[in-house]
């Protein structure tokens, strides 16, 4: 392919006409007016004009894209949240929100945050995304300085009510250069300041968007040839039939959006799009990773840095067939690689929705925020295969979408391989019968620790909220300073639980080298349904009192743990018990499940008969000091009855007792562990721990080897190297 | 070609100018470099070799025995080009005999029938297929591939005999039995070559048989493609295909290639359109290395329009697409093979097909297909089997592709070493291992090297439409089928079967582990399904999850294992929700041929390798009316002869029907755990000595209508399962 595809543009760059025999398949962006240049320098520009002095005119051309900072002062992305429901709660400011006065001194780009607290009719605020907040000032309806020159109105509204207000303020012109001059550039617009060191620089991003157009028009390919790409904005691919967009080099072909905004590339609809071989780098690395994170603000929830100043390197919305290979993606806000679009029981009549992406060989690296991310269930099949995840501040993988494959990555120094996450925004009516979130996560390598929002620690495989049918095999931890996969079974009413979950073969070496050990666990589970069969865990020399191997959280149901060798941990296997709270009471019998806290009391719509004959504990001071019996679960209400009356008031905590849980936990191999094993939890009738081994090993302070407060029926474990007294008959219910 | 000659001179001009330009920063002198490296000649298109990529048809007229046509605008065409000109060539084409017996051994040209008459009028290709339905003789025939018949029991006039479209027949005399069949094709297209255009007027290279005012004519690239194909073998370049629709009416050869590369400009738009014709879009023939990139390739049949299979008169099976078939690429000893983003559509035959010479143990042909690799490709809307490897070829791996709508298998194969991986599968057949090719003999290399060696993993199979599922059948050993997901799924989701028809052998050394096999299904039609099926020997079964989500769904099996089946091995998998939890099945057998008293050969037991048990001490039950009537010892297995021998003699005839069990199956159920199933457990098959089932947990979950846990009738042994939720009273001599 290269030799035509080179070949190709030799004939299209000498000699365009070819371009209607079908020869010239690939348009060069070059040819198309695109520099690839990194030259810059400086200007003088006057309020009111269009015309600037450069101080060397370089290699400008007329038509050509370019930027020049401090000289055109503009609001951007006001934006406004009140209280209420996560991802539900954005309000349309009106004109309720003024700004004025920037002068540029704080930077080319920044972004303003007033958070007011509910109750108060005072703001603080933010230039930083949250780093530094400046203390509460009293609302005063006038204009009141922030920084930068920058001064605020906020006019009469029920502000008590609580708010976050965001937007931009930016000193940037992007325009197109008409007229060259000597060193006189006329623009197509003109600045709105005037200043004498204007940094100008090439905008490539226009001349791309049309070589791209021009491209789709006449069912081309599109080449760009090693150079620095400059871009103000990304460029959009809509409606592709089969389009290849390649890049000469990985290294030396770049797109750089660190002053700009949106995504490189964002493909829309249209079926197949390559896109092979690019650099792209954005504004923000690894670390500002706490900038991208949810900004803890009182006015409002879920207000993430990442949504005020983005961007991505790839964006698709419904294209089917996306390879994305060779792509390295460095410095990005928000995703590095993100589709969303509609699924198929949405998408439009003649309209697609994501299918079959595949990121194959690309790279996530030095990012604030998520390396891949299917935002809802609507992509189907995306594979992310070889690829690599480093120093990454978000999500390493995070998806809602169906049947993906994550499989054959490196990553270190990053976020959650999220599953799941399938909130009432990120599903649809196809959820019920379809599932989401299924996935393959194997032969992966996770190094060192999970590092989220710019905090270390985490979950390195986390399934959750709504996923389906997750397989977890074969992946290496190596010197593994977090914990591994989870499997949890806690959620919102307005979401669903994870289940049916396989974790099998993985080998977890837990030891921390070189770092601050964490608390940490390789494999903890909380979700109905799911095998952990044939996994290592171990620490090298030592035991380490802080790795935890399997810690299994009631009331998951249907565990099957067997034939895992878990060494040199200070928790061998911990059984937990179930907790959740009061969230409204309905009358003496009947309650609510809080959506916070723990939240180990599912909500399983399609099986509510489960429930009957469930008991609750009663928690006084974190014991359980009296019970009821669940007599019914409304899938339809979410109500829980029980069988007797009960005092209950709203926040009161309890254990869940599930009769009948069905665990086995058998043959595995417990050596070397401080508390090998713990099953501390209620128990049931079906809770077992049989045939297992357990060695004192190298845990000289080890006392007893299986602790047991719960109904465990205990069968045929073998017991070597502990004190008789404390083994031989390990305490029964 | 003389374009591309001058690129050298054009790549000088090409450095010249960005060095001008002045170009400051970054390296486009890398352009230069990468191309230097390279031949500039290196890829041959097939445009300029005179292929027209053109989907252009106009109407013409023709006149019987002239090679002139007039067409209603000739702007399109250029002399030298194909065309192919339908209504005006009335022909017959691949007359073939087959039969009486096996349609698939020894099919001949050798017809000796008369064809006349075709008028067109029943379209531009009708296949006529007759066949003797009785030895007076008699016959049916369609013209639909056998998915309706015609005339039945017609008798044979040996003179002229209507068929449709005008078309008649005539028999020769010869000795008709029961199970002969004749097809033939009744077409009507000329494909020629434009030899002069004047004005409207194209003359051929060939002339019409018939005069027609209503021809539809358009491009034929086979010839130009061809053409290039060969000249780019020969010269050691590449093909470059541009943007367009390339008919063809016969399919391109890819013969002896050193090392090619064909590529396709998009894989939506370079479309290699074989509607009209016949053959494999792409028949790869020996050579070392062939690359295919970036193209469609569509056909004539979909799966609305399947043609129909069905047993002939004397009880073979017999599958019409053969009649008119079209395939997206084909095999045939190609030692290294890569498809990447190829898409085929609408292909009557096997999409692709891999069929050539392959190892036979120590024998090692000169060439044969060692690695071929679909990547990223795609079937939908097709007739038949998505992939096939139908030979023993080695290394054969489907990777991350994508099949929707396939009337047969997703893959069948008896290739070696298979790998099918990480694809995503709706609305088609199984995927097959094995399935030796059934007119093969039992051959000694399957001994030596086996066959059907594969690995299954990570793919996910949907229940739209036709849910195949994975079977593991008819000689494979040595087969993995992990951490695949089924969703939804309304069919069987895997299947180790050690089935045998005709000589091949049973399969064995099977492992399915990993698996989450979600069996909900709410849509019309439910199947009866089973999540894991288990008749072969040897086999794993462990730590797969098979459920319905919501209420139990009586239909469905959790898993079921077969007397018969020796080493099983099934633990730590998690059955919910399911009709039937685990269930045992009894292998029966029927006796169609005695040779004495105690020596006799069936069908129902698998024709055991002759490597194994060879049935030696096994029990048979005789049954009448489905009741035990007697028992025997079996002697042994003759694997060459297939006869089966008794220890005793017995009074014996053919019909009778038998169940068989052996001395010891070595069973190994445990840890297991069954929940919300009707029936949890049913061991109702033969077992044996060393059948156990053991360290069980079966709950009663949701199944509030269950009323035993375990129902034993056979052999087994249990011991430490655990009963939970159930009336003990109701399930006796179980220990909790």
């Amino acid at each position: 392919m290269k030799s035509a595809v080179l070949l190709n543009i030799v004939l299209l760059a000498v000699w365009p006409g070819l371009a209607q025999t079908g020869a010239a398949d690939w348009l060069n962006v070059r040819d198309c007016g695109a520099s690839g240049s990194k030259f810059e320098t400086t200007a003088a520009t006057t309020a009111g004009s269009n015309q600037i002095t450069v101080a060397n005119a370089g290699n400008f051309k007329v038509g050509q894209g370019i930027m020049v900072s401090k000289c055109n002062i503009r609001y951007t992305r006001l934006n406004m949240w009140g209280t209420g429901e996560r991802y539900y709660n954005t309000k349309k400011p009106g004109s309720s929100v003024e700004m004025r006065g920037y002068d540029g001194s704080a930077g080319s780009w920044v972004v303003y945050v007033l958070d007011i607290a509910p109750g108060q009719r005072a703001f603080r605020w933010t230039d930083d995304l949250g780093r530094n907040w400046h203390p509460a000032v009293a609302i005063t309806h006038d204009w009141q300085a922030l920084s930068g020159g920058v001064e605020v109105r906020l006019n009469e509204r029920d502000w008590e009510s609580g708010y976050v207000i965001s937007f931009g303020a930016r000193d940037q012109l992007v325009t197109t250069i008409e007229k060259i001059a000597g060193n006189v550039l006329t623009l197509k617009d003109a600045a709105n300041r005037s200043v004498q060191d204007a940094v100008v620089r090439h905008n490539d991003g226009v001349a791309l968007q049309a070589a791209i157009d021009r491209a789709l028009k006449e069912k081309r390919n599109v080449y760009v040839p090693a150079g620095h790409y400059r871009m103000a904005r990304g460029v959009s691919v809509k409606n592709a039939a089969a389009i290849t967009i390649e890049g000469a080099s990985a290294v030396d072909t770049v797109l750089d959006i660190s002053d700009g905004e949106g995504s490189c590339f964002s493909l829309s609809d249209g079926t197949e799009v390559t896109l092979r071989n690019f650099r792209m780098t954005g504004f923000m690395g690894f670390d500002e990773a706490d900038r991208a994170d949810e900004l803890s603000t009182k006015g409002a929830t879920a207000v993430w840095g990442l949504w005020l100043k983005t961007c991505y390197a790839v964006g698709i919305d419904g294209t089917e067939r996306v390879l994305v290979e060779n792509c390295h993606a460095s410095r990005m806000s928000s995703e590095c690689f993100v589709s969303g679009g509609p699924s198929r029981g949405t998408v439009k009549p003649g309209r697609h929705h994501s299918q079959a992406i595949t990121y194959l060989r690309c790279s996530a690296t030095d990012c604030a925020r998520n390396a891949f991310n299917d935002v809802n269930c609507g992509t189907e099949n995306t594979s992310v295969l070889h690829c690599r995840i480093v120093n990454v501040g978000g999500n390493t993988w995070e998806g809602a979408s169906r049947f993906v494959k994550f499989i054959g990555n490196y990553v270190r120094n990053a976020g959650p391989v999220g599953i799941g996450n399938l909130g009432p925004a990120n599903r649809d009516k196809t959820y019920p019968d379809l599932g989401a979130g299924q996935h393959i996560v194997a032969d992966n390598v996770f190094e060192g620790k999970v590092s989220y929002g710019g905090r270390a620690g985490g979950n390195a495989v986390c399934t959750s909220r709504g996923a389906t049918q997750v397989i977890v095999r074969n992946n290496l931890f190596i010197n593994f300073n977090s914990s591994g996969v989870t499997a949890s079974g806690e959620a919102i009413s307005r979401e669903y639980p994870a289940a049916n979950t396989t974790i099998t073969g993985n080998i977890f070496d837990m030891t921390c080298v070189g770092q601050k050990p964490l608390r940490r666990t390789a494999i903890n589970v909380s979700a109905n349904d799911t095998i952990i069969a044939d996994n290592q865990i171990y620490v090298r020399g030592q035991c380490d009192p802080l790795a935890s191997g399997i810690r299994l959280r009631e009331p998951a149901l249907n565990l099957i743990v067997h034939d895992n060798l878990i060494r040199n941990c200070g928790f061998g296997v911990v059984t937990e018990r179930g907790r959740a709270q009061i969230g409204e009471v309905v009358d003496a019998r009947t309650f609510l499940r809080a959506d916070r806290g723990p939240m180990n009391l599912p909500l399983e719509r399609s099986s509510p008969w489960q429930y009957r004959g469930w008991g609750i504990a009663w928690l006084v001071e974190n014991k359980p000091a009296a019970t009821s019996v669940i007599e019914s679960f409304d899938p339809e209400t979410l109500q829980f009855k029980l069988r007797e009356p009960h005092e209950m008031k709203a926040g009161d905590r309890f254990d869940v007792i599930a009769p009948s849980l069905n665990w086995n936990i058998h043959d595995n191999t417990i050596t070397g562990c401080q508390q090998p094993v713990m099953l501390t939890s209620h128990g049931s009738d079906t809770s077992f721990f049989r045939n297992n081994l357990i060695e004192r090993g190298g845990a000289t302070n080890a006392t007893q080897a299986i602790v047991v407060t719960g109904r465990f029926k205990l069968d045929g474990n073998h017991i070597a190297g502990f004190d008789g007294k404390s083994t031989d008959a390990p305490h029964k219910p | 070609m003389q374009r591309f000659s001058c690129c050298r001179w054009l790549l000088v001009t090409l450095i010249a100018t960005v060095a001008a330009g002045g170009e400051p920063g970054p390296k486009s002198a890398s352009l230069p470099n990468r191309q230097a490296e390279g031949d500039t000649n290196a890829w041959l298109n097939v445009r300029d070799l005179g292929a027209s990529g053109s989907k252009f048809e106009t109407r013409g007229s023709t006149t019987d025995g002239s090679k002139q046509i007039t067409v209603a605008n000739a702007s399109d065409f250029k002399v030298g080009q194909g065309v192919m000109v339908s209504r005006c060539n009335i022909r017959y084409v691949n007359p073939t005999l087959w039969g009486p017996g096996e349609p698939y051994i020894g099919a001949s040209k050798d017809t000796g029938m008369g064809i006349r008459g075709y008028d067109g009028a029943a379209g531009s290709w009708i296949v006529f297929l007759l066949e003797m339905d009785s030895a007076e003789p008699t016959f049916r025939w369609s013209e639909d591939l056998a998915r309706n018949w015609k005339g039945t029991k017609v008798p044979v006039t040996y003179d002229w005999q209507p068929l449709g479209g005008g078309v008649e027949v005539r028999f020769s005399r010869r000795d008709w039995k029961p199970g002969h069949m004749i097809s033939f094709s009744a077409r009507d297209q000329l494909v020629s070559t434009i030899e002069k255009i004047e004005g409207n007027v194209l003359t051929l290279r060939d002339g019409a048989n018939r005069t027609a005012g209503d021809a539809v004519v358009r491009h034929c690239d086979s010839m130009a493609l061809q053409a290039a194909f060969d000249r780019a073998i020969r010269e050691k370049k590449n093909v470059f295909i541009p943007i367009g629709r390339y008919r063809l009416a016969t399919g391109l050869f890819v013969r002896n290639a050193g090392a090619i590369a064909i590529e396709g400009q998009s894989s939506e738009d370079t479309i290699l359109d074989i509607s009209d014709g016949q053959g494999a879009c792409l028949a790869l023939d020996r050579g070392t290395e062939v690359t295919v990139r970036n193209l469609r390739l569509v056909g004539h049949t979909g799966l609305a329009e399947q043609p129909g299979a069905f047993r002939t008169s004397s009880g073979f099976s017999f599958w019409a697409c053969t009649l008119k078939s079209c395939s997206g690429a084909s095999i045939n000893g190609t030692e290294r093979v890569l498809f990447e983003n190829v898409h085929a559509s609408r292909m009557a035959s096997e999409c692709f097909i891999s069929g050539g010479p392959y190892r036979r143990g120590a024998e090692e042909p000169k060439q044969y297909t060692k690695s071929a690799t679909y990547l990223r490709c795609s079937v939908t809307d097709c007739a038949a089997n998505a992939f096939n490897n139908c030979d023993f070829a080695e290394n054969t791996s489907v990777l991350y592709c994508r099949i929707n709508g396939a009337g047969w298998h997703a893959y069948e194969g008896s290739g070696r070493f298979i790998r099918f991986i990480g694809n995503y599968v709706r609305n088609a057949g199984p995927v097959t291992i094995g399935d030796i090719p059934h007119t093969l003999p039992r051959l000694d290399h399957y001994h030596d090297l086996g066959i059907g060696q594969a690995v299954v993993r990570d793919n996910v199979f949907e229940g739209i439409g036709r849910c195949g599922g994975v079977t593991a059948i008819y000689g494979t050993t040595q087969v993995v089928i992990a951490n695949n997901l089924f969703i939804n799924y309304n069919g069987n989701a895997i299947h180790a079967s050690s089935a045998t028809v005709h000589n091949n052998y049973p399969s064995r050394n099977i492992t399915i582990s990993g698996n989450i096999i979600d069996l909900t299904y709410a849509g019309e039609k439910p199947s009866s399904r089973i999540g894991i099926n288990v008749s072969a020997s040897d086999t794993l079964v462990h730590d797969n999850q098979i459920y319905v989500r919501g209420a139990c769904d009586a239909k469905v099996t959790g898993l079921q294992f077969r007397d018969g089946a020796l080493n099983v091995n099934a633990h730590d998998n998690l059955i919910r929700n399911c009709g039937r939890g685990i269930t045992t099945q009894r292998l029966s057998g029927t006796i169609t041929e005695t040779a004495d008293s105690r020596t006799f050969r069936q069908t129902g037991l698998p024709l055991e390798w002759r490597t194994s048990h060879l049935y030696r001490n096994w029990n048979l039950v005789w049954l009448k009316s489905n009741k035990p009537v007697g028992e025997s010892v079996m002697d042994g297995y003759d694997p060459a002869a297939l006869q089966f021998k008794l220890k005793e003699p017995r009074d014996m005839k053919v019909g009778d029907g038998f169940e068989v069990f052996p001395p010891s199956a070595n069973w190994n159920i445990h840890d297991n755990t069954i929940t919300g199933c009707q029936q949890p457990v049913t061991l109702t098959g033969y077992g044996s000595d060393s059948s156990f089932f053991r360290d069980n947990l079966v709950e009663r979950g949701g199944a509030t209508n269950a009323t035993q846990a375990i129902v034993i009738t056979g052999r087994f042994q249990l011991n430490g399962n655990h009963i939970a939720g159930f009336d003990e009273k109701n399930n006796p001599g179980i220990k909790p």
